[in-house]
């Protein structure tokens, strides 16, 4: 392994000290170089301090992208406290509860942004590099990079979020990993020249922490790209960046199929363009590489094991029905029910390692969701290994429900409406819907009088907004499998009818 | 002096200050030279696909200069451009097309019509397809035999439709520019615009217009997810002018630094759409800009009344008074002039005025044209030293969350209920969605609350739900029986703090 870095703040200063008029960060018409980054970072540090933010505190950020954040963030890192990023998307009794249970007391939050109970509330406005302007000196923790952390949250079971806390270290290690990755499979020498790395999703989806150190470390630049209302804009915006490398959604790649010409390419521009976050299939991927950007490529990880496999576009002719192989360094095995690893051509659970992040608290109580044991990491996934190694994925372990970009545990929706006295059965299950992705629809079977109303006051006082059931029927009976689970695949066809008789 | 059609301004523009920017789109900026050639060789594009004079064409597409450069191609083909909602579902905008007599649709690339209209799909790639031609195709018609259509909202069924000539946008200009002159709106190179919403909002139209009309820089943001994207985009410029809406000033204030403006560097920004309240006006003037205006106007007039910076500390509660070449009555419902003070319905006669309604549109509706006045369909009184009172506005609209509700929807669907004797729905500011829904209900006989819930939710989409139910025995009202909205809204206003505080 190469000598790498400490602190996720030390790649900056580097490039300030040996490229410092290189470009760091292009943000609508502000382009800052390494050498000021790195100036307002090393204040930033010094603003931490006097606010009393000290080594090891977790800190919140509730922002939307912009220079100021990274600022911030990095500045947080270069102190040794924690980064905890947030969701903009959560109500404020979720912000509280969750700052509450992972001890968040400092929260810098978008100047409009309302009041979160219990926590000390930083307005970050538009003019907030005033704050840090007359701030001189540098605050580096000498705490080494195996120390540092950051948390990382991902949809929870009850509406606030369960966390993961990954070291500096292991961004660091990841960020290599990556680079080697694409040394081997696109023959780059080195990714910072003229490359612009497009952040177009909000930080606190892991992967696009792990972009920006990446692009960090590399000594790239990166260009914030707003969240739109419609992907026309967003399409707009990839187009517009020569030598872009970008991350996107399998939803987005379908709009660019859609939107693709008959000859050419979309997105002639591109280097790299990266997809994961859930399956394509494999004509999808076909079509990527014949009409969007020949540099497609995907990747398929999780919170836990990080970069589980990749798939370069040259893999992309024989192998786009598999989401790939490890990196370099990695190991997958395929296991099943007692742990028995499985040999190549035969369906059972994926696991993982080395792993990259651990849970803060407790492990959840759901079945099917992600679980660290023994070591391994398994994302909760179902697949296979074929003779050349290429992970073949069948499905999610449990069925997760993926409703306007939040992960939803059918599990946890069951449980809570099961807990009504007045509830015999149910079963939850997400169905497509050409606005939502999925929809969340609940079959319920009564135990004695219930009324349809109380049902949904009941689920409003105990679920997330974003979790409540989108559709509930009502039902005698639930149509089960041997091991007496719902047929969940009956449940949706039962669904798709009568979601389809309602609408005609 | 005036050009015959309004896409001659670009033209004029390119020959004169051929390397001034025109249209900037992130990254990409155009000169009034390279317009000029794409909306040429758009004109040709379009003579390709068989649309030519007089044909409506409507357009459903977000904020960009493709769009920018077929509008004023459409317009110099002499076609008909109607702007069209981008988020209307592919059957409402084939309704809407149909109900109008549009011969094509213009949508965004991924977008999918159903049968009942020609859609064309603007590619991504669509400036690089012209440039394989060459040509102009200009119409020779003059300027009162050119026409825009824009398509008032409506929620619940049709929009409602109002035919503009050139010469009439050309007028509107001319307004605009004696009623902005104090801060130099249209004094050359014109300050920078910063097109804050979709064109297709009569007023953001507007000053895209006046700024191509006097050849000056319009920046056009993309559609943002975040509003906070839209507040550091205006911050971004210098020199700006914008207009903005109701919501977009509360989000101002409530982003504003303490103890500093929130745009320093703004040149001047007007609101219009929806009302402000007063205190909202005199924070925006101490947090916000010193150069804020408010405008009060309506699809079929552009604009009636103007509200001063230097008026908003003694008349914030007002409009302002009405611009030059707008004369402003309050009359009865009989048509009558009524005294100073009086409130009534608010009638205007100026060369502002649209054309009037698309001719298939005969909708019994509040707003009108006819002998020669037009009617906005509002309420409003003139006070002694002529400035404009409003009281409620025709189009109810409210904005909950990122949707339009129609109040007069959701009133009729609460009163469809047997139980319910009369309704009125307004929205009151709400922190977090912009507006929220208010019912007022006036019981007949029993009804029980979850009852009235339960009605809501099986005949009302979720934005148009209303967040709160008051239930009281008569609904305010003013001479002539028509809605006191201000009172009700007051009404819901003092409610909603006692619940929250």
């Amino acid at each position: 392994m190469t000598m790498d870095y400490d602190n996720l703040s030390d790649p900056i200063f580097h490039h300030a000290h040996t490229r410092p008029d290189a470009i760091a960060v292009i943000d609508g018409r502000e382009r800052l170089d390494y050498r000021n980054f790195a100036a307002l970072v090393a204040k930033a540090s010094i603003y931490l301090r006097d606010l009393g933010v000290a080594e090891g505190d977790r800190v919140g950020f509730l922002l939307t992208n912009t220079i100021d954040h990274l600022v911030l963030m990095f500045a947080v890192a270069r102190i040794g406290a924690t980064i905890v990023e947030l969701s903009i998307e959560d109500n404020v009794e979720t912000l509280a509860a969750t700052a509450a249970k992972y001890d968040i007391r400092t929260i810098f939050a978008e100047a409009h942004a309302p009041a979160i109970a219990g926590v000390r509330q930083i307005p970050v406005g538009l003019f907030w590099r005033r704050e840090i302007e007359g701030k001189s000196g540098d605050h580096r923790t000498a705490a080494p990079g195996e120390k540092l952390l950051v948390i990382m949250l991902t949809t929870g079971s009850t509406g606030i979020p369960s966390a993961w806390s990954l070291t500096h270290r292991v961004f660091f290690r990841t960020s290599e990993v990556h680079e080697e990755r694409w040394r081997r499979a696109y023959k780059w020498d080195s990714l910072r020249e003229h490359a612009h790395f497009l952040l177009a999703y909000p930080l606190r989806f892991c992967w696009f922490q792990v972009l920006v150190v990446l692009q960090m470390r590399a000594g790239a630049t990166m260009v914030i790209v707003p969240e739109y209302n419609r992907t026309s804009d967003l399409l707009r915006a990839f187009a517009a960046w020569e030598n872009a490398v970008a991350f996107v959604t399998p939803n987005t790649c379908r709009y660019f199929l859609r939107v693709a010409p008959p000859t050419g390419m979309l997105l002639p521009n591109f280097r790299l363009l990266e997809a994961g976050a859930g399956p394509l299939a494999a004509e999808e991927k076909r079509g990527m590489i014949a009409h969007v950007t020949p540099n497609f490529a995907e990747i398929y990880g999780s919170t836990g094991g990080g970069l589980i496999t990749a798939l370069t576009a040259e893999e992309m002719s024989d192998k786009a029905d598999t989401v790939g192989r490890p990196p370099p360094g990695a190991t997958i095995e395929i296991v099943d029910r007692d742990g028995r690893v499985l040999p190549s051509g035969e369906t059972g659970e994926v696991r993982c390692r080395p792993l990259w992040a651990l849970r803060v608290g407790d492990e959840p109580k759901f079945p099917g969701t992600e679980r660290i044991e023994d070591g391994w990491c398994y994302p909760a996934d179902i697949g296979f290994l074929d003779a050349q190694g290429y992970l073949h994925l069948k499905g999610r372990a449990a069925d997760l429900i993926r409703r306007e970009g939040t992960e939803i545990f059918a599990p946890e929706i069951e449980g809570v409406i099961a807990s009504h006295p007045a509830v015999a059965e149910v079963a939850v299950i997400g169905v497509p819907s050409p606005t939502r992705g999925e929809e969340i629809v609940a079959f319920v079977v009564k135990h004695g009088a219930l009324d349809h109303d109380e049902l949904a006051r009941y689920c409003r006082t105990r679920l997330a907004p974003e979790r409540l059931p989108d559709r509930v029927f009502y039902a005698d009976s639930l149509p089960k499998l041997a091991g007496q689970k719902p047929d969940r695949l009956r449940l949706q066809a039962l669904a798709a009818a009568e979601i389809a008789r309602k609408s005609g | 002096m005036a050009w015959d059609n309004l896409s001659d301004a670009i033209f004029d523009h390119a020959a004169q200050q051929p390397d001034a920017p025109a249209l900037i789109e992130g990254p990409t900026a155009l000169s009034y030279r390279s317009v000029a050639a794409l909306v040429a060789r758009a004109s040709v594009f379009l003579q390709g696909l068989g649309i030519g004079e007089r044909m409506r064409i409507g357009i459903a597409l977000g904020n960009s200069i493709d769009h920018v450069i077929l509008y004023f191609a459409l317009m110099r083909i002499g076609a008909v451009p109607a702007e069209l909602p981008v988020e209307d579902s592919g059957e409402k905008l084939v309704a809407t097309a149909q109900r109008y007599n549009m011969r094509a649709i213009f949508t965004e690339a991924h977008v999918a019509l159903p049968p009942g209209v020609a859609q064309h799909r603007l590619m991504p790639h669509w400036r690089e397809q012209l440039a394989a031609l060459s040509g102009d195709h200009r119409s020779l018609l003059g300027p009162d035999e050119l026409h825009t259509i824009t398509l008032t909202t409506g929620s619940t069924g049709v929009p409602g439709g109002i035919m503009t000539t050139h010469r009439q946008f050309w007028r509107r200009f001319e307004s605009q520019r004696a009623i902005f002159g104090a801060h130099r709106l249209y004094e050359p190179p014109g300050g920078t615009l910063v097109l804050t919403a979709s064109i297709r909002y009569g007023a953001f139209f507007r000053f895209l217009l006046g700024q191509i009309l006097v050849g000056g820089v319009t920046i056009i943001p993309p559609d943002f997810a975040k509003p906070i994207e839209l507040v550091r985009t205006l911050a971004a410029y210098d020199d700006v002018v914008g207009f903005v809406t109701a919501n977009m000033c509360r989000l101002f204030i409530a982003a504003a630094p303490d103890g500093a403006l929130l745009f320093p560097r703004v040149r001047m920004l007007v609101a219009g759409g929806l009302p402000l309240y007063p205190d909202e006006k005199r924070a925006m003037i101490r947090r916000v800009t010193p150069h804020f205006y408010e405008g009060y106007g309506t699809s079929g007039i552009a604009v009636i009344s103007s509200l001063a910076p230097a008026e908003i500390p003694a008349k914030a509660e007002s409009v302002g008074r009405p611009v030059a070449g707008v004369v402003v009555d309050i009359v009865d419902d009989r048509d009558q002039p009524l005294p100073v003070g009086s409130y009534g319905n608010i009638r205007c006669r100026s060369e502002l005025v649209s054309l009037g309604r698309c001719g298939d549109d005969q909708r019994d509706s509040a707003e009108q044209f006819r002998d020669g006045w037009y009617y906005p369909g509002d309420i409003g009184a003139l006070d002694a030293e002529g400035y404009l009172h409003l009281r409620g506005r025709v189009a109810e609209i409210i904005r909950s969350g990122a949707t339009e509700v129609f109040g007069p929807d959701v009133t009729a669907a609460i009163a469809a209920h047997p139980a319910v004797a009369d309704a009125a729905v307004v929205g009151i500011p709400s922190p977090t969605r912009g507006e929220e829904v208010v019912a007022f209900v006036v019981k007949r006989g029993t009804l029980e609350h979850e009852e009235l819930v339960r009605h809501c939710r099986a005949v009302l989409t979720p934005p148009q739900r209303p967040e709160r139910i008051y239930y009281i025995d008569a609904l305010p009202r003013i001479a002539g029986g028509k809605l006191d909205r201000a009172q009700l809204q007051s009404l819901a206003l003092s409610q909603a703090m006692r619940r929250g505080g």
